[in-house]
Formats: structure tokens, sequence, C-alpha cells
């Protein structure tokens, strides 16, 4: 909007029917321009929603830890092997997360670099010009070009930079949005993880993550198992604090049952693709208003699963 | 002949593919095994019987683990092709910022250009020569 503020007043300034012209035309051209700030708005969007979901992978890892030390203490084990099981889950986590929520992480940062006019503006580069246009002079020191020429210059020089960067940014968006597909199948995988989906590799299974909860809950239910009979004869104070252990990390299990926290990804990541849809078609629009719409249902959906999982911490 | 069970799996051929649901049948088998414990080890007689129950439980979820890893490595195998085409797109956007910075170390080579021009205009060698070297200075830091 600024640019074409720019560009009437210049309309306004200049006298000539030949400079009238290109000023319309340059008007014409900008007519269509992309919203780049719906772009970072998206960007952002995309951002929230993977930090939201990393923090339940690491909510997950810090879980499965504890349960791994009740497991090696209460059974009494000389090895590390549930302590090595978390490991090892949290880096298939870590490798999906690589393939999934480390390119939102990246889409998000790109889609922030595209709609921050600090990486675009050339206005301090264009102002080093202007001042060596100025210092241009004869060999009396008579300045060659005249003040209000320099400033003319100068105008004329931050107008083209603009127009170009603004045509890199619309080449940029477009190319985003050219991976729009992609984007939703990656959002489809990282979903298949939580709740079922049709399309996914593992398709008609148990999605990884509900595995996982039924793991550590056979897990403490044998640690609990334990605790309540022979070891609490022989060491009653010690098994009920053990057991008060055991409820609370049951309690966090509870919350992320199939109807509570991957549910909700599950919503979010959905919210979020339609978000990709609307992004595709409005993306380029001057005013994307159905895409602003979709993006606060996602920050909704997002925040959504945010506050399950803090509600499932307390 | 022995019975089904006693005959050896089929070697893999080129083609075959792990999928999720035959992985899936696996970690529900040990998962159902583990959870038959609870009623051992709630009921041993003695601590070393429970926690040996409750070792060997963890055992079992400890290949369930392991079954579940790979599941998770399929979807993360399907996901590195995909992401790799939005990878690229990305890589075009950084590309375009970086285009905006080589528009601007030419606009500041401009700048040290006039600045030389100008120093050549007083005609005063000193002038030139620092101007020169600053342009030559300039021209080495956008090749760089």
């Amino acid at each position: 909007m600024q640019l074409i503020q720019t560009l009437t007043n210049h309309w306004n300034r200049v006298s000539n029917q030949v400079g009238r012209v290109i000023t319309l035309i340059l008007l014409v051209g900008l007519s269509g321009c992309a919203n780049i700030k719906a772009a970072g708005t998206f960007g952002a969007a995309t951002g929230s929603m993977s930090t939201t979901i990393r923090s339940e992978l690491d909510v997950m890892d810090t879980l499965c830890l504890q349960r791994a030390e009740l497991a090696i203490n209460v059974g009494n084990r000389d090895d590390d092997v549930p302590r090595q099981d978390c490991k090892n889950f949290k880096a298939a986590e870590g490798r999906l997360g690589q393939y999934t929520l480390d390119v939102f992480d990246a889409l998000s940062t790109a889609l922030n670099n595209l709609a921050d006019d600090k990486d675009w503006s050339l206005s301090s580069d264009i102002s080093n010009v202007g001042t060596s246009i100025s210092n241009l002079k004869d060999k009396n020191g008579v300045q060659l070009v005249k003040p209000e020429s320099v400033g003319a210059v100068d105008k004329v020089v931050n107008l083209i930079a603009d127009i170009a960067t603004a045509k890199l940014r619309r080449d940029a968006v477009k190319h985003v949005i050219a991976s729009s597909d992609s984007m939703k199948e990656l959002g489809d995988l990282l979903k298949s993880f939580f709740v079922q989906t049709a399309t996914a590799p593992i398709s008609g299974t148990t999605p990884p993550y509900q595995t996982w909860i039924e793991i550590n809950q056979i897990s403490l239910d044998g640690i609990d198992a334990a605790l309540a009979g022979v070891l609490h004869k022989q060491e009653p104070i010690r098994a009920r604090e053990l057991r008060t252990q055991v409820k609370d990390l049951r309690v966090q299990l509870a919350a992320r049952g199939p109807t509570g926290i991957p549910l909700r990804i599950g919503e979010a990541i959905d919210t979020w693709k339609t978000s990709v849809d609307t992004f595709k078609q409005e993306g380029l629009e001057s005013d994307p208003k159905t895409l602003y719409t979709q993006l606060r249902e996602l920050a909704k959906t997002t925040k959504g699963v945010k506050d399950a999982i803090e509600a499932a911490r307390n | 002949m022995g019975s089904n069970s006693d005959m050896p799996s089929p070697i893999a051929a080129t083609g075959d593919m792990i999928k999720g649901a035959d992985l899936q049948q696996s970690i529900a088998t040990l998962n159902a095994r583990s959870a038959s414990l609870n009623d051992d080890i709630r009921n041993a007689q003695t601590v070393e019987d429970a926690q040996q129950a409750l070792r060997m439980q963890q055992d079992l979820l400890s290949q369930a683990t392991s079954l579940l890893t790979a599941q998770i490595n399929l979807i993360s195998g399907t996901a590195l092709v995909t992401a790799d085409q939005v990878n690229a797109a990305i890589t075009y956007t950084d590309a375009k910022i970086k285009t905006v910075t080589m528009v601007s170390k030419r606009l500041a080579l401009t700048a040290k250009l006039l600045d030389f021009v100008a120093a050549v205009f007083t005609g005063n060698g000193t002038e030139m020569f620092a101007a020169a070297k600053d342009l030559k200075v300039a021209l080495d830091n956008t090749s760089a």
C-alpha cells in the first residue's frame, strides 16, 4: 500500500504525458500485488502449530523416562533397557520430526522472512548511492548534480528497488503455494502418528502415539501391581510413595487417550491443512479475508492443543 | 513334516516391504502377553518373583517398543520424500532473499564507484588513490 501511495504521489508530481503513462503502467502492474503480510501470518500460524506439537513430543519423552526410572527401580534391574527404549523412541520421533515439524519450522521462518520488511529494504543502500551522487563535483568543487535532483534520483531508484523486491516476494510466495500439496501430505503423515488416517503408510493400524500410551500404561499397571502386592508388605511406606508417582503418571497418560490430546492435535493439523488450501487460493490476493478467518481458526485449535497439554500437567 | 510354526520363515524377495499393519499384529501380541503378567506380579509370593515377572514384562514391552519405532520409521521414510519437495520451495524463498542481498551489494558498489568518479573529477591524486583503494576493497568484498 505504501508503494501505491508513493506512486500516486508521484502521479501528482509528474507533469508530462510520458511520465504519467509510465506511472499508470506501474500502478496497473501492482494492482494485483501479493499481500506479503498474509504469507507472514500463515508462516507464524504454521510455526505456532509446530511448536505446540513439538512440546507434546517433549512431554511424551519426559513421561517415558519417569516411567522407565520406576521400572528400573521397582524391577531391581541391573540394566537400563527401559531407559534405552525411551531413547530409541525419542530418536524415532526425532526422525519423524525432522521430515515434518522441522520442515514446518523452516517454512514458517521462510514466510516470516518474506514478510519482514527489514530483509527486503534497500533504503539504506540507496541513501549511500544518493550521498555518492551528491559528492560528484567538478575539479573546481562545483556540485555536478543539484541537491534537489539528487532527491529525485533517490526516489526513482527506491521505486525501482521496491518493484523489484515485490516481484521477488511474489515469485517466492508462488513457489511456496506450488508445494502446498506436499505440505498437506506432510501434515497427514504427522497426523498419522497421533490419530488414524486413511492414507498413511501405517493406515488401518493403531497410531504410534496410542500404541506408546498403551505400552506405558501396561508398564505402569505392572509396576503398580508389584507395589501393591509383595513389595507393599516388605516396604509399605516406600511402596505407597512410589504408587503416588505411578498414579500421577497414569493421570497424565489418561489425558492422552484417543479423545484427548491426540484428537486435538489431529484437529489442529486438519485446520492447518485447510489453511494451506486457503493460502493456495488467496495467498497472492491483496485482501485475503477467508485466509485470515481460517488462520484465526487455526490459532484457536492450536490453543486448544496447548490448553489440553497444560491441563494434563496439572 | 512339522507343524507350521516349525517351518522356516520365507526369505524376503525383491519388492517385499514391511507394512505397518504387519508390525501392528506383533505389537498387539507382545502387549497382550505383557499385560497378562500383571496377575503374576500382583500375586507373587516373594519380592524376587514379583521383580522377575516385572522385568520380563518390561522386556516384552521393550520388544514392542522396537517394533513401534520401526512403524514410526515407515512414516518418516515417506515423509522424507515429501519433505524434499517442500524444502525445495523454502530454498527458493531463501535464494530470493539472498538475491536482495546481491542487489544491496550492487548498490553499495555503485556508491563506491560514484565516489571514485567524484574523486577523479577533483583531479587530486591522493583522493583518487584513496577512492580507488575503497572501490577495490568493495569489489573484493562483493566477490567474496
